[in-house]
């Protein structure tokens, strides 16, 4: 297999604006840029720029109204959000004969540490190994539609550790769209609906999602469960 | 100036300046389209209560052609349920999921 780089964001340009009155955060990688969105539920959309077609950003409506109810100081503490998501980095790579798809982000050190690994002069690159994303179907518990739109969806995770790093999407050509559907699907219902029936890596993903965003996951599951 | 418009219930729903200066300067894609945005409200082909905030409208206005833009393009006008306050406007070209509850047309 010869993965080729497809795409890669760094997310140290990010831009964004939160209006209080209406209460809706924008998210822009770089600066506002004509875009489409694509609306993932009533209060989230992925903005994708038109020319050239790249990630845009996203529009979060009721931020407030959500996210105070896990952490009150949610607007004040955007500025220090957002230099945290500035030192994000995602890539996307694609294997032609496989058809696979691999996303992996890492979140860039800081400080002394950027510094160290710079002098270190080597890219240390952790052994991983793939998991299912979506649980196996018995007779007990059978597959969801969600359950099915993620049976090609692996998430990669590092030994011994096991720190979810990243995504593979198998038959990406055929399953894509319908696997990052039910993948983005998945994290919002482990978020809303925590009692959703998912398997233990959607849940770990949407964790994952929590500790970078520094909610309290203890008040979302009270919120969630009101 | 601020700008009133009734929907087809009777709701009233306000587009002010500042609200129309926000969403210009985030989506810069909307700027020629404040009339549209009026006439997803006054005349949409859906209207929802947010899945997530139910507070919250969300009117629908199927776009054929937006130029420079592109095609099959749903106009997406969100409204704040307790104030009648525009909150942000876009086009989107799918939507994963249920935006929420359609209450317009009721059948």
């Amino acid at each position: 297999m010869a993965f080729q780089l497809v795409q890669e964001f760094k997310f140290d340009n990010v831009d964004y604006s939160y209006d209080r009155r209406s209460d809706v955060l924008d998210i822009s990688f770089g600066l506002p840029a004509p875009a489409i969105a694509l609306q993932v539920e009533d209060w989230l959309a992925i903005q994708v720029r038109v020319n050239p077609p790249s990630l845009q950003g996203m529009t979060v409506i009721g931020f407030r109204k959500i996210f105070d109810k896990i952490n009150r100081y949610a607007a004040e503490e955007l500025p220090g959000r957002m230099r945290r998501l500035a030192t994000t980095k995602l890539s996307m790579s694609y294997d032609n004969e496989s058809d696979t798809l691999v996303m992996r982000w890492s979140e860039g050190a800081s400080g002394l540490h950027r510094l160290l690994q710079r002098l270190s002069f080597r890219k240390k690159e952790k052994p991983s190994i793939f998991e299912p994303l979506s649980r196996v179907a018995d007779a007990a518990h059978p597959a969801t539609l969600t359950d099915q739109s993620l049976r090609n969806v692996y998430v990669e995770r590092t030994l011994p550790s096991k720190d979810i790093i990243g995504i593979k999407i198998l038959e990406f050509t055929k399953c894509g769209p319908a696997a990052i559907e039910g993948f983005l699907g998945a994290i919002v219902d482990t978020l809303f609906e925590p009692n959703a029936p998912h398997d233990e890596n959607v849940h770990l993903i949407t964790n994952a999602l929590i500790e970078r965003l520094r909610l309290d996951r203890q008040k979302f599951a009270v919120l969630t469960a009101a | 100036m601020d700008e009133g418009i009734s929907d087809p219930t009777g709701f009233q729903a306000i587009l002010t300046d500042d609200c129309w200066q926000h969403i210009v300067s985030r989506h810069p894609e909307m700027q020629p389209f404040k009339p549209s945005v009026l006439e997803a409200i006054g005349m949409p082909d859906a209207i929802y209560l947010g899945k997530r905030d139910p507070t919250r409208r969300i009117y629908r206005k199927r776009h054929l052609q937006v130029a420079g833009i592109g095609d099959s393009l749903d106009l997406l006008v969100f409204v704040g349920g307790a104030d009648g306050y525009i909150a942000t406007a876009y086009f989107a070209a799918y939507s994963l999921r249920m935006l929420g509850t359609l209450i317009w047309p009721s059948s």
